[in-house]
């Protein structure tokens, strides 16, 4: 006796080309769509404000190579996230460390303290610390100046963004440290049984089993961190706006100032895109490069 | 069912019914502007009420919620509802036209007529009920036919029962005639109403940013947006806004040459405004078709002025502000050497003020023009050049106050508000600033009295060896509103913006502390201190660098000029060499269109 085998909907691709539909089309209308069409307007002269736009091919790109203004903003994130990135995780490492010391007392009160900043948004933060950093009135100038040393002019242009990186990392830190906690946590005991039976100490085991065995979490805390600095965009503008300095603008914060402030009484939204389509072009190459580092090699436990 | 589902249920019930109740807005809102007939039981007649026709008015403001500004304009905007409504609805009541016959026969009188039987028998069970019963029964009749769009007067709860009774069964009387063709339909009143609304939509300095979806739409643009001078120019530029000085379509007279309808309407509105004032609203960019119109309305206009303490300036031993540029470095020496701040600031900002009054006090706005756009004839080349003698001279002196500590300390690593609050609070003597800061520092006088602080003004100091002109004129800009091309009600935005010129400038002036753009309005007391200067310029300089070389101050000039000014030591001649070979290049480039 034949059997015919059931025929599937449509044939071969009917049913899964069904069950894709709808994710597909709402990937084209949200997401494909409006990328290209970025891309298309970041290649126009356009204000933006009428419906007419003026190709003008690589132009955009051109003009933003030749504008100081963008590489200082680009120069200030990968500032922030070079700089920012060794002492935010220095410190996210060191806090997750010893809250992962289970004889430590009271580390629930400090993990929730550590953790507390993530709560706030960022212009609650940025206000909080632009009257912290105040140079006339601001409470670190008066505690300086109480210790009998010089006041710092915290948010001169010369100071913004390490002033803005210090806050960056105060407000994001808890939120890493949850993380590599988390992954600190998954570490099976008896690699630290094995390696104090070895004769190692507690920094041996923090440089020999939790550092290579955290390589996978820490590529992706660092995959975050990078692609959080270069779209760095609240805190700076909550901290230094209404009139950012030149030199302290960051690539999110221009972007804004191009396309939307009426203060500057210029509408660049075609140089605002493309400075856009920079920084996903520099977040996905250093994605990319991360990647491959994870690839490399993969922790097993 | 788990807890948790139970919630995920309720949140899914409690969406549906928003999103439900947000569809049906519209008609609920419809619902209640249906036609009415109205009887009035004193006179034993009808009227037919139309529907309210709406006016929608669209007004977006750079002002935000909460601004003493937006509320002195709220507060009259809204009185404008009451007052246009009530001007266009004007017209007393008369017969049903000819035209609204078969409306009023759909939307009333067939309703009424088949609504009679039932009427006639609750209005029976009404008189066969008891005296305890009668009131109640009463109201509920009336709430029966407002449901059928009959409006009986005299049916509210103060009346007598039985005086309601005898009403309803007026009413039931008229109806039938009415329903029967004895009463014809010319003898039913209409009586006009309007319902003005002005949409406000209060969004601060990023209006125009806020209101860009809808220009490219095409979809709810604002009638009205209010905001700078300046800022507004971008809208001209891409052809959305009204020029005020020509006919709109259909009229004989332009916007501006018609009457000031609110104000004295013997006069054109054009008479109202301080003619330089009016003429600051022409487009600024060379262009054959829009330079010469006007697009802007001011409303209040800005300037700046030196603020100082009173209080200070006493304890120092000044007793009178200066008036030239060689007395005000004077009274900062004197100023410092009583131990206070001469001036205080945040950062660079405002810091462009100095350089641009010191400029048009020595050399005049012409010569700045000129520097920047080029000389006649030879559009590539500054004339006079930055490196020019009176240039280094205005520099030179701007580095002086830098240089000679007149600035507190910590103004380089200031963030605004912090100068204002440090002013306010009696830290510094003097402060550069607009006129709006007033405002700002409203109330602050009063609570700060223990703390030594009495405002004031003078106004920029003269320049000795300038120009007569220069130094009696004064500086301003201005703030306004531009009709919008694509908004859906012109006229009736028109009318409001003639509305507030002609309304709202006593309250701006003497609440808000607003210089009023406005040839009937007194000048804000609180700013005594520069209203004889002000007065009496024979020439206001309305123009700013930026008005007609946006792209040359946010690239080259402002961020230059802010480095200079900002660095702990510069050399004037290196600032001005810098300068100057970024400002050929600019005009080597072909200036504002080598950005194009």
């Amino acid at each position: 006796m034949i059997v015919s085998k059931p025929r599937r909907l449509g044939g071969w691709w009917g049913a899964p080309a069904l069950f894709l539909a709808p994710a597909l089309v709402l990937f084209v209308v949200l997401f494909a769509f409006p990328a290209a069409s970025s891309l298309y307007v970041s290649m126009c002269r356009w204000s933006g404000f009428t419906p007419h736009m003026e190709f003008v091919g690589l132009h955009t790109f051109g003009r933003l190579a030749a504008d100081m203004k963008f590489w200082n903003a680009l120069r200030n994130n990968f500032w922030i996230m070079g700089a920012g990135g060794v002492v935010f995780f220095g410190f996210a490492l060191v806090f997750a460390a010893a809250l992962n010391d289970r004889n430590l007392r009271g580390r629930k009160f400090f993990q929730t303290l550590i953790f507390f900043p993530s709560f706030i948004s960022a212009v609650g933060v940025a206000t909080f610390w632009k009257l912290l950093y105040d140079s006339k009135s601001g409470l670190l100038n008066l505690s300086l100046e109480g210790l009998g040393a010089s006041p710092v002019q915290w948010l001169a242009s010369d100071n913004a963004i390490n002033a803005a990186v210090i806050m960056l990392v105060w407000a994001e830190v808890g939120g890493m440290m949850i993380l590599l906690l988390a992954g600190m946590r998954r570490i099976p005991k008896d690699y630290y049984e094995a390696a104090e039976i070895d004769g190692a100490s507690g920094g041996q085991r923090f440089l020999y089993v939790t550092v290579p065995m955290m390589r996978e979490v820490m590529l992706i805390a660092l995959s975050l961190w990078m692609i959080g600095s270069m779209k760095v965009f609240g805190f700076i503008q909550g901290l230094l706006a209404p009139d950012i300095n030149d030199n302290c603008q960051v690539v999110s914060t221009l972007q804004y100032d191009y396309a939307f402030n009426n203060r500057r009484c210029i509408f660049l939204m075609g140089e605002a895109t493309a400075m856009a389509v920079v920084q996903v072009a520099i977040v996905l190459v250093l994605v990319g490069i991360v990647r491959l580092l994870r690839e490399k090699k993969s922790v097993e436990y | 069912m788990p807890l948790f589902y139970k919630l995920l249920l309720a949140l899914l019930i409690s969406a549906g019914a928003v999103l439900t109740y947000d569809l049906f807005q519209a008609q609920i809102e419809e619902e209640r502007e249906q036609p009415r007939l109205v009887f009035d039981a004193g006179a034993g007649r009808f009227t037919f009420e139309k529907p309210a026709e709406p006016v929608r008015i669209i007004y977006a403001s750079m002002f935000g919620p909460g601004e003493p500004v937006m509320r002195v304009r709220d507060k009259w905007i809204s009185r404008f509802e009451e007052e246009y409504g009530a001007r266009l609805a004007a017209s007393p009541a008369c017969a049903i036209p000819a035209a609204e016959r078969p409306r009023f026969v759909a939307d009333v009188l067939t309703p009424a007529r088949q609504a009679l039987p039932e009427f006639r028998q609750r209005l029976a069970a009404l008189d066969a009920a008891g005296a305890e019963r009668k009131g109640l029964l009463a109201q509920e009749l009336a709430a029966w036919l407002e449901n059928r769009r009959i409006v009986v007067r005299g049916t509210d709860g103060g009346a007598p029962p039985q005086e309601q009774a005898w009403t309803l069964h007026a009413l039931l009387a008229g109806l039938e005639k009415l329903a029967q063709g004895h009463v014809p339909a010319d003898e039913v009143a209409v009586v006009p109403r309007v319902k003005v609304t002005v949409e406000r939509r209060w969004q601060g300095r990023w209006v125009l940013s806020a209101n860009r979806p809808r220009f490219l739409t095409g979809r709810e643009v604002p009638d009205i947006i209010e905001g700078g001078k300046t800022e507004l120019r971008a809208l001209v530029q891409d052809d959305y806004a009204v020029p005020l000085d020509v006919p709109l379509a259909g009229e004989a007279l332009s916007p501006l040459d018609g009457p000031d309808t609110w104000g004295r309407p013997e006069r054109p509105w054009r008479a109202a405004f301080i003619p330089s004032m009016l003429q600051d609203g022409k487009y600024p960019i060379d262009d054959p078709v829009r330079r010469q119109r006007i697009y802007f309305a001011p409303l209040v206009c800005y300037t700046y002025c030196i603020f100082y303490n009173e209080v200070l300036f006493k304890r120092a031993g000044i007793d009178r502000p200066p008036r030239t540029w060689p007395e005000f470095i004077a009274v900062c020496e004197k100023v410092k050497a009583a131990g206070i701040h001469p001036l205080t600031a945040d950062m660079e900002n405002y810091s462009d003020v100095w350089m641009t009054w010191l400029i048009y006090r020595a050399l005049g706005p012409e010569a700045l023009q000129r520097t920047i756009a080029g000389g006649p004839g030879r559009p590539r080349v500054s004339d006079p050049p930055w490196t020019d003698a009176r240039y280094r001279e205005v520099f030179g002196q701007i580095r002086l106050l830098r240089d000679r500590g007149c600035f507190d300390k910590a103004f380089a690593g200031s963030a605004w508000p912090a100068a204002q609050r440090a002013f306010a609070s009696g830290s510094a003597a003097m402060m550069l600033n607009g006129s709006w800061l007033v405002q700002e520092l409203g109330g602050y006088e009063e609570a700060a009295s223990a703390r030594a602080f009495k405002l004031s003004c003078f106004s920029f100091p003269q320049w000795p060896g300038g120009r007569p002109q220069d130094q009696t004129a004064a500086v301003a800009g201005t703030g306004g509103v531009m009709v919008c091309r694509q908004g859906q009600a012109t006229r009736h935005a028109i009318e409001l913006v003639k509305y507030l010129s002609a309304r709202d400038h006593p309250d701006m002036v003497h609440e808000n502390a607003q210089i009023s753009c406005m040839k009937d309005a007194d000048f804000p007391p609180a700013l005594a201190g520069v209203a004889d200067d002000f007065l009496s310029a024979p020439i206001v300089y309305t123009g700013d660098p930026r008005d007609y070389a946006p792209r040359f101050c946010a690239d080259v000039l402002l961020p230059t000029y802010v480095e200079f000014f900002l660095a702990e030591s510069a050399s004037v001649d290196g600032f001005l060499g810098r300068l100057e070979r970024k400002s050929a290049a600019y005009l080597e480039n072909g200036g504002e269109r080598g950005y194009e």
